[in-house]
């Protein structure tokens, strides 16, 4: 492995890669600044523009973005009190709160260091860990694959931001739709009709970008196309000083490996992470009656968590080809364009692709951090673009992504029902994340269960019989269906507590 | 009888629309191979399953008085600013092949800004050639990505 991380060293250190990285980075900092467009919505509207480049080069690339979004999400939370990203509201509590105090430098310099050190502590993990679950993932049979894949989706619902019933449906949802095109046994087609750009079933990347873009650019356009009241304020010196920074170890610590575990989780997110971590900061804090008027440990505690997920949630997606997240599932789609299938075996077929790109993680948390002391102050006022004007140039670009991922009209066509589907879906509250996890795992799972019956009836056994043979795949089943019951439960004990507070005269919103 | 309001109106109406989708979903998988039907067939079971499992809690909900307070003519309002926004994609789509991308990006970036609210028109403008010039830049002259040719550009 050592062999491995010095020749990927040799990689990023190439101008071009350190160039890319940079760009990535400032790209995703810029794009996860502006307020509705998150980091998944960043990596679908970009990756079109790494189809010409290498494997390797494209997924430097992305990295960045994805680093770089994450990181940029807070920034409009904590200047306008409008989060970048869903991962940003938990930073926003105290960081818009220390921009009213006059202390908005400071929130953002603590917000760059806080990013930079989550981020970095979370790839030390990813590279290390990694191969070694990898190692693992190859010894696992397709009927613990197949289970595998169903706990990654019900967990979804369990985790899940929401109704819990809601997102397992989108999750069935999206695998529904994984069942377009050719089927892997029998070469049956389904749900093609006719049309020959449906025989390989719905691109990633299409869907992706028609369920993040297109749904987003409708929520967009519900609101005022303008509004000219918003005003950065003078944000101040953005260095928090060696002295706040050792008094934030901790802090930083706890909140990075909180992050980085929750990341590991399908389903959980960087906004669960941050609202876990900030959580966790205030039970161990000194004063926690400081959290929400402005603390600086506040704002410290959820971006170190949400920057540390990024390298968390990596593992399952490159290990086992599982991505928790929609961002995982959107750098999922930039790897397969390039032909690149994640899974255990991309450690051994791909590692001069793979270590680069872990490795140029370490590159994209310093050059947001960069760009961020450096650039900050000058292009802060991209958290001020119109939405009205976001949504126009979304538009524009989700049609040149979904087309020249094939080169195809009709995967314009596509992108935009879909696009308009989600909308439908994100006003009756489905979560979309699930879907396109769905689209992704559907043929995976799909297509181990076809085996699982295969070998079943070979050996003369039911499915059933035939999962109950080993104890790993029945440890998995059981997860399953824990977590579906938890799913049920939440949802339960949700409702218990909305009709709670609507009985004690609550405002509960609409 | 007890008729849900509000958000559990939206999930009993939701409910009941993917029923009838499951329904005709487990129907699809009968035109299937007993192989290829297997699994859209447990899927589509499942989502009906828990359709029915929406409806269920939707039409229990008790707290329907608070949540249903919604406004009707800015429902409506919002809905016809929808509708507009869609058909404004939808031209988009369909011009794109016609007229070619840029031709088509610019008639449509300056239409739905302009009806987003985006003022004055040279901001319009402005942002429109920006984006046109900056995205043959990136992806026609830099990257070589494809983008959709058509009649005039």
């Amino acid at each position: 492995m050592w062999e491995q991380i010095a020749d990927a060293a040799i990689v990023i250190i190439q101008p071009g890669s350190l160039l890319l990285a940079f760009l990535g980075a400032a790209m995703g900092t810029v794009f996860g600044a502006m307020p509705g467009v998150s980091a998944t919505l960043s990596i679908a509207l970009l990756v079109p523009v790494t189809f010409e480049m290498t494997a390797t080069s494209g997924l430097i690339f992305l990295g960045a973005v994805y680093c770089g979004a994450i990181y940029g999400g807070s920034i409009s939370g904590i200047l306008i009190n409008v989060p970048g990203t869903p991962a940003a509201v938990a930073t926003m509590i105290d960081g818009y709160e220390m921009t009213k105090k006059g202390k908005g430098g400071l929130a953002l310099g603590t917000d760059i260091c806080s990013s930079f050190v989550g981020g970095q502590f979370s790839v030390i993990v990813l590279l290390f860990l990694a191969p070694l679950v990898a190692m693992v993932a190859l010894e696992i049979r397709s009927a613990e694959f197949f289970w595998i894949v169903i706990f990654a989706m019900s967990t979804i619902g369990a985790i899940g931001a929401g109704s819990a019933i809601k997102g397992l449906m989108a999750g069935i949802f999206g695998l529904i739709i994984g069942t377009a095109g050719m089927h892997p046994m029998t070469g049956t087609l389904r749900y093609a009709f006719d049309q020959p750009p449906l025989y390989e079933g719905v691109p990633v990347i299409v869907a992706l970008v028609g369920l993040f873009s297109i749904s987003q650019v409708l929520y967009l356009a519900e609101g005022k196309g303008m509004d000219t009241q918003l005003k950065i304020p003078e944000v101040g010196r953005m260095w928090p000083g060696r002295a706040t920074l050792w008094k934030l170890r901790g802090v930083l610590a706890r909140s990075s490996i909180i992050g980085t575990v929750v990341g590991l989780i399908p389903g959980a997110g960087a906004d669960i992470a941050s609202f876990i971590a900030r959580s966790e900061a205030k039970r161990y804090s000194k004063n926690p009656s400081e959290y929400g008027k402005g603390s600086i440990e506040g704002v410290c505690s959820a971006e170190a968590a949400n920057n540390a997920v990024v390298g968390g949630s990596l593992i399952p997606m490159l290990t086992l080809g599982i991505p928790g997240n929609a961002v995982t599932a959107a750098l999922l789609g930039g790897l397969l364009i390039h032909g690149l299938i994640p899974g255990p075996s991309l450690f051994t077929d791909a590692p001069d692709i793979l270590y680069p790109f872990i490795l140029s993680l370490f590159l994209a948390n310093l050059f947001f951090a960069v760009f961020g002391f450096g650039a900050l102050r000058y292009v802060a006022k991209v958290v001020l673009v119109p939405q009205g004007i976001i949504a126009a140039v979304v538009t524009a670009l989700a049609v040149i992504g979904a087309y020249s991922f094939r080169n195809l009209t009709f995967d314009i066509w596509i992108m935009f029902s879909l696009g308009v589907v989600g909308y439908i879906m994100r006003k009756a509250d489905f979560p979309l994340a699930p879907i396109i996890l769905g689209i992704i795992l559907g043929p995976m799972a799909e297509e181990n269960l076809d085996r699982v019956m295969t070998l079943a009836h070979a050996k003369e056994l039911t499915t059933i019989e035939f999962f109950m043979g080993r104890w790993q795949t029945v440890l998995l089943m059981v997860l399953t269906f824990a977590a579906i019951g938890y799913s049920f439960y939440r949802d339960y004990r949700y409702r218990k507590e909305l009709e709670a507070k609507i009985a004690n005269g609550e405002d509960v919103g609409k | 009888m007890h008729f849900p309001k509000g958000a559990a109106a939206r999930d009993s109406v939701s409910a009941l629309v993917i029923m009838a989708v499951s329904a005709g979903g487990v129907y699809s998988t009968f035109e299937f191979p007993q192989r290829a039907a297997a699994w859209p067939l447990y899927m589509w079971g499942l989502l009906a399953a828990f359709s029915v499992l929406l409806l269920f809690n939707s039409l229990r909900q008790t707290v329907t008085e608070q949540l249903a307070q919604v406004d009707k003519a800015e429902r409506n309002a919002r809905i016809k600013r929808i509708a507009i926004n869609v058909g404004l994609i939808l031209g988009f789509v369909i011009l794109v092949p016609i007229l070619g991308f840029f031709t088509a990006a610019g008639i449509y970036l300056v239409i739905h800004m302009s009806y987003l609210g985006i003022r004055p028109y040279w901001l319009v403008a402005l942002v429109t050639g920006g984006v046109l010039i900056a995205f043959y830049m990136m992806f026609e002259f830099f990257l070589g990505v494809l983008v959709p040719h058509g009649l005039i550009f």
